[in-house]
């Protein structure tokens, strides 16, 4: 591919920040920067910039603690080791984050599971889910949490949209988005 | 036992400056780690001892600008284990600071405080 048509591409979708690769804890950080520093001299609100900041951490975290499993595809070909997309894009009613990653069948449909049950939740019960989870100290000891996709659905006030998209019999490449408005007072 | 005093020039991770003899104990700026596990584990293994050794008076102050899911429950637990001195006797205040328009920390601390039934005041501060 040209640069200039990757470009090109990326602008006429308004795309402000995007990556594909391996998720580092210095990639993550880059990435934070960049945006911020877009979003401060774009003036975007404090609560949106919060938002959109705190999305945005979570996505990052989820790319860097899920990498892809390390197996080839059927046809033999080696699956890209941590391959993984992150995409900004600043659209006229606010900002939307999608990020994507090869993970095992089974996870892609547990994930889709439980982004479906968080989207049914309203606030109240979402507050719940998180409480709930909250308690749970084995997922502390752990390292991990599992409050993410909850945090997600939290700050972005909507629904996560996700799709599945088919590599193989054994890995599938796992797409979700979340939006987040400019704040209206 | 020694102080924690970590100034962090790494904006993921948070300032903390915990003081075994004056009891002063705070956490601010940005905790957003991809290895929580790693940032708190020697912080919970500080306040074990702190806590064994039975403090009179504790000031636990949580001030911070983003806070990732990951460390929420980390949080959570330094803030359960100070508020437990309570039942031993030892003075405690912990206060949850936020943004004052930042409804998201103030439901982080406020999920915090009503899921543990802790005694812990959420104070608003003027916006960064």
């Amino acid at each position: 591919m040209e640069p200039f048509s990757l470009h090109q591409n990326l602008e006429n979708n308004s795309v402000v920040l995007s990556f594909k690769g391996t998720v580092t804890p210095c990639v993550s950080s880059g990435a934070l920067e960049s945006m911020e520093s877009y979003i401060m001299a774009q003036g975007v609100d404090q609560r949106t910039r919060k938002k959109l900041v705190n999305v945005l951490v979570e996505c990052l975290h989820n790319l860097f603690h899920h990498p892809a499993p390390r197996l080839r595809s059927t046809g033999g070909k080696q699956l890209p080791e941590r391959s993984s997309v992150l995409m900004v894009r600043a659209l006229d009613s606010g900002f939307e984050i999608s990020s994507g990653n090869y993970v095992l069948n089974q996870k892609a449909e547990w994930l889709r599971t439980r982004i479906d049950e968080i989207n049914g939740c309203d606030q109240g019960r979402l507050r719940e889910l998180y409480c709930s989870v909250l308690t749970n100290e084995e997922r502390t000891e752990r390292g991990g949490s599992g409050l993410g996709l909850i945090d997600m659905a939290r700050k972005s006030g909507g629904p996560i949209s996700c799709s599945i998209h088919a590599v193989d019999g054994i890995c599938s490449f796992f797409t979700f988005t979340a939006r987040i408005p400019f704040h209206t007072v | 036992m020694r102080d924690i005093v970590v100034n962090q020039s790494n904006r993921s991770l948070p300032d903390i400056h915990f003081n075994a003899t004056s009891g002063n104990l705070s956490i601010s700026g940005r905790c957003v780690t991809e290895n929580a596990l790693t940032l708190f584990t020697p912080l919970i293994t500080w306040l074990d001892e702190f806590v064994a050794n039975r403090p009179s008076s504790v000031t636990l102050d949580i001030n911070l600008e983003y806070l990732n899911s990951a460390s929420v429950m980390w949080m959570a637990k330094i803030v359960r284990n100070v508020d437990a001195l309570r039942a031993q006797g030892s003075s405690v205040s912990i206060t949850w600071h936020y943004e004052e328009d930042d409804e998201d920390m103030m439901d982080t601390g406020l999920n915090i405080k009503d899921t543990f039934g802790i005694d812990m005041e959420l104070v608003p501060e003027g916006a960064r």
